[in-house]
C-alpha cells in the first residue's frame, strides 16, 4: 500500500518536474548558444568599428607626420636682423652658438652666475 | 456480462490495428533513419560543403610592412590604410548615371569603367588604393556587384628627404630600393587566412584573432634635422654651381653611424613612377670617381707611420712640375720649397709625388688598402660598389706620378669619408651603417648595433699628426679657408679631380669633380663629412666649390646638435640661446 502511494507521488510531482527541467535545460542551452552567437556578432561589429577608427587614426598620424617634417615648420611672425638671418635656414631657426650664456654652477644656496663669456667677472 | 465471442473479435481487430500502426511507425522511423543516414553519412561531404559555402567565409589576415623611423623616432616610412574597389561584371548593374558618378569620383573616363564592367571575368579591379573618404562616397552610391578590399599603401611623410636611404616600394608593396629592399625580410610579414562564420545577412562572427599582422620596425642612424640641413645646402650648391649632381655624407667618425646621406638630383618617394635612373642613383655608394687630392692622406699617413722623413724635411716644388714616366705633372700654382706639412696644406702635386716616390708603390698600395680603398665598406644599403686600385705589378710607368695625387684610382664618396674618419677617431677604420636597431611591433629588439665594428689601421700618433696637418688646410695659407667655422677648428682636405672625356679618352679640360672632406671639431670630432659636387660651372676647385658647403652645413649641424665651441668650459652648465 505504502509503495503504491510513493509511486503515485513520484508520478505526480517528480516526473513532470524532471520533464520540465529537461525541457528547460534544453531551451536554456539553445538560448545560451544563441546569446553567445549574438555576442560574437556584436563583438565583431565593435571590432569592425575599432578597425575603421584605427584606419582613420593612422591617416591622421600620417598627416601629422607630414606636417611635422622640418621642411614644413614655419616660424610665424618673426623678424630677424641681418646677422640672425644668416642663421635662419629656410623656415627653421638654428640657435646662434656665438650668443651663448654661460651659467656658472655655485655651491650651496647661492644664485647661479651667468655671463656671455666663460670666466668673465659677474 | 461480456460475451466471450464478441470480446474475442474486438481484441483481434485491436491487435491488427496495433500491428498496422506499429508497422507504420517502425517503417516511418526506418525511412527517417535511412534518410538521416543518407544525409549524415552518404552525402555528408556534399551537405557539409554546401553548409560551409553558406556559413563559412575565408578572410585574409592583412599584412602591413613595418615602419621606418629616424634615430629620434620620427616616422620616415609608414602605412596608409586605403581601400581598393573591385567589381563582379556578372553581378554589377550600373546604369549610365551611376557610371558617370563613379567616373566623377574616381576621376576616370566613363569609357574605362564601362570597359571594366564588360569583361568576361568574375573579379575585376576598378581602382586600387583609394583614400577612405573616396571609398565612402562610392559606398554611398550602393551599386550592386561592387565591393572593397582593404589595402595598405606605403607613405613617406618627408617626401624627398633621405630618399636614397629609405628607398621605395612598388604598387604591390614589393621593395625596390634602399632600406626597403635591404631590410625587406625584417619589414615584411606573412599573413594567412582565417575561416569565420557568418549568418544569412552576411554578418560575421568574431574570431577573437588579430586580423592584421605587422612587420618589424627599423630605426635608422639618420637624424632628420641633419639630413634636412645637408639636403637643403646641397640643393643650394647645385643651383649655385649649376652642377650635374652632388653628394654629401655626414657620419659619426667614432661609430660609423651615418647621420645624413644625400644626393642631388633626387626623387619623391611618394611618386617613384615619376623618377628616372639619374635621380634614383645613390651616388654616395654606387658612383666611382678619381678622388684627386683628398687621396693624399694615404701617402701622408704612410710617410708618418713609416717615419720616412725627419722633422723639418723640405721638398723642392719650385719648378711647379715633375716628370714621371715621361708624363709631366703640374701644380696649380708654383709653391717653392715646402715642408712635409705644407705639401698637404697647399695640396702640392709635385711634393706629393716626391713623397710617393720615396714610399714606393708597394707601400702606397698597402696603405691604400688599409684605408679601405678598393673594397666595399659593407654599408647596409644595396648597390654599393668597391671601386678599384690596381695591384703594384700592374702599375704603369706613370702610375707613381698619378696614384699619390688621387688619379688612376676609383673610389666612392663613402670610402673617402671612412678614410678621413680613421684620422678623426685616432686610427680606426669603422664600419659605416644606416640601421641602428630593428624592433618587433611590440617593441622588443630583434637586432641592434651596440658596439661599433672597427679595426686599427694607423697608430694614434700618426692619426694625431695627420689631424694637425689637416687643420692647417683650413687655416690661412691652406686650400680650404672657405671651410673654417667660427668657434670650432675644422680639419679637412680639398679635392679637384678631372673627369675623363669619353670621346678623346683624355682628362677633360672643363669637366671636374670638386670635393671637400673633413671633420669638426678637429680635436674632438663629432662629425665627419664629405661634399662632392659633380661638374660645377664657373669654378672648379674643391676649396671654392665644396668647402663653403661643408662650412654652412657644419655650422648649422653644430648648432642643431648643441655642440659647444672650442675652449668652452665643460664644467659649466652651458645654455645656447638664439
Amino acid at each position: 500500500m505504502r509503495r503504491t502511494r510513493t509511486n503515485s507521488i513520484f508520478s505526480l510531482v517528480a516526473k513532470p518536474l524532471c520533464c520540465a527541467l529537461l525541457l528547460l535545460s534544453l531551451f536554456g542551452m539553445v538560448w545560451l548558444r544563441s546569446s553567445v552567437t549574438s555576442a560574437a556578432y556584436a563583438i565583431r561589429e565593435l571590432e569592425d568599428k575599432r578597425s575603421a577608427e584605427l584606419k582613420e587614426m593612422k591617416t591622421l598620424l600620417a598627416e601629422r607626420s607630414r606636417l611635422m617634417a622640418l621642411s614644413n615648420i614655419e616660424v610665424p611672425g618673426q623678424k630677424f636682423s641681418r646677422n640672425e638671418r644668416k642663421l635662419v635656414s629656410g623656415a627653421y631657426v638654428f640657435p646662434d652658438r656665438v650668443k651663448v650664456i654661460h651659467v656658472q654652477k655655485t655651491k650651496g644656496s647661492d644664485a647661479y652666475k651667468a655671463s656671455y663669456r666663460p670666466g668673465e667677472r659677474h | 456480462m461480456r460475451l466471450p465471442g464478441l470480446n474475442q473479435g474486438r481484441d483481434d481487430t485491436n491487435r491488427k490495428r496495433t500491428i498496422i500502426l506499429n508497422t507504420i511507425i517502425v517503417f516511418s522511423f526506418i525511412v527517417v533513419f535511412f534518410r538521416l543516414a543518407d544525409i549524415m553519412v552518404l552525402k555528408n561531404k556534399f551537405y557539409s560543403e554546401k553548409a560551409n559555402s553558406q556559413q563559412i567565409k575565408t578572410e585574409d589576415i592583412q599584412t602591413r610592412r613595418g615602419n621606418i623611423y629616424d634615430r629620434k623616432g620620427r616616422e620616415v616610412a609608414i602605412n596608409l590604410e586605403l581601400e581598393s574597389l573591385y567589381c563582379d561584371p556578372e553581378e554589377a548593374h550600373a546604369n549610365a548615371d551611376t557610371i558617370r558618378r563613379l567616373s566623377s569620383i574616381l576621376n576616370a573616363e566613363p569609357k574605362a569603367i564601362k570597359a571594366k564592367l564588360s569583361q568576361d571575368r568574375r573579379f575585376v579591379w576598378v581602382d586600387r588604393k583609394l583614400p577612405l573618404d573616396t571609398a565612402e562616397r562610392i559606398r554611398k552610391l550602393n551599386v550592386k556587384g561592387f565591393g572593397f578590399v582593404p589595402e595598405a599603401k606605403r607613405f613617406y611623410p618627408r617626401g624627398t628627404l633621405a630618399s636614397h636611404i629609405i628607398g621605395a616600394v612598388g604598387r604591390e608593396n614589393q621593395p625596390l630600393e634602399g632600406i626597403e629592399l635591404k631590410y625587406d625580410k625584417y619589414l615584411r610579414t606573412s599573413g594567412g587566412k582565417v575561416k569565420v562564420a557568418r549568418d544569412a545577412s552576411g554578418k560575421v562572427l568574431s574570431t577573437g584573432l588579430n586580423m592584421e599582422t605587422k612587420g618589424n620596425d627599423v630605426i635608422l642612424t639618420i637624424d632628420e634635422g641633419l639630413q634636412y640641413i645637408v639636403e637643403k645646402e646641397l640643393e643650394k650648391a647645385m643651383a649655385a654651381w649649376r652642377s650635374v649632381a652632388a653628394t654629401a655624407i655626414m657620419m659619426d667618425p667614432f661609430t660609423g653611424e651615418i647621420l645624413a646621406l644625400a644626393n642631388r638630383p633626387t626623387y619623391d618617394l611618394n611618386d617613384i613612377s615619376g623618377a628616372n635612373r639619374h635621380e634614383v642613383r645613390n651616388r654616395a655608394i654606387t658612383d666611382i670617381y678619381e678622388p684627386g687630392s683628398t687621396f693624399k692622406i694615404v701617402i701622408g699617413s704612410a710617410a708618418i707611420e713609416e717615419k720616412l722623413f725627419p722633422s723639418g724635411q723640405t721638398f723642392d716644388c719650385s719648378r711647379g712640375s715633375i716628370e714621371v714616366g715621361g708624363k709631366n705633372v703640374r701644380d696649380a700654382h708654383k709653391h717653392g720649397v715646402l715642408t712635409f706639412e705644407e705639401v698637404i696644406q697647399k695640396s702640392s702635386n709635385v711634393g706629393s709625388i716626391q713623397i710617393g716616390m720615396r714610399l714606393g708603390k708597394e707601400r702606397i698600395y698597402q696603405y691604400a688598402k688599409r684605408f679601405g680603398f678598393g673594397e666595399k665598406t659593407d654599408l647596409d644599403l644595396p648597390g654599393e660598389v668597391s671601386g678599384w686600385i690596381r695591384t703594384p705589378d700592374r702599375w704603369s710607368a706613370t702610375s707613381l706620378g698619378a696614384i699619390p695625387i688621387g688619379q688612376e684610382v676609383a673610389v666612392t664618396p663613402l670610402q673617402v669619408l671612412r678614410a678621413y674618419a680613421a684620422i678623426a677617431n685616432g686610427g680606426y677604420l669603422v664600419k659605416p651603417h644606416v640601421v641602428a636597431e630593428i624592433r618587433t611591433p611590440e617593441g622588443q629588439p630583434v637586432f641592434s648595433v651596440h658596439q661599433a665594428q672597427k679595426k686599427r689601421i694607423l697608430s694614434e700618433r700618426t692619426a694625431a699628426a695627420m689631424r694637425d696637418i689637416l687643420k692647417t688646410v683650413v687655416e690661412e695659407g691652406g686650400t680650404a679657408t672657405g671651410a673654417a667655422i667660427q668657434g670650432n677648428k675644422v680639419a679637412g682636405k680639398t679635392g679637384t679631380a678631372q673627369l675623363v672625356d669619353s670621346r678623346t679618352k683624355r682628362y677633360s679640360r672643363d669637366r671636374f669633380i670638386s670635393s671637400f672632406v673633413g671633420f669638426v671639431p678637429a680635436d674632438n670630432p663629432k662629425l665627419a663629412m664629405i661634399v662632392v659636387i659633380y661638374e660645377p660651372k664657373g669654378q672648379i676647385y674643391g676649396g671654392v666649390v665644396a668647402a663653403p658647403v661643408f662650412k654652412t652645413v657644419a655650422n648649422q649641424a653644430l648648432s642643431y646638435l648643441n655642440i659647444p665651441m672650442d675652449g668652452s668650459p665643460t664644467q659649466n652648465l652651458l645654455l645656447v640661446a638664439r
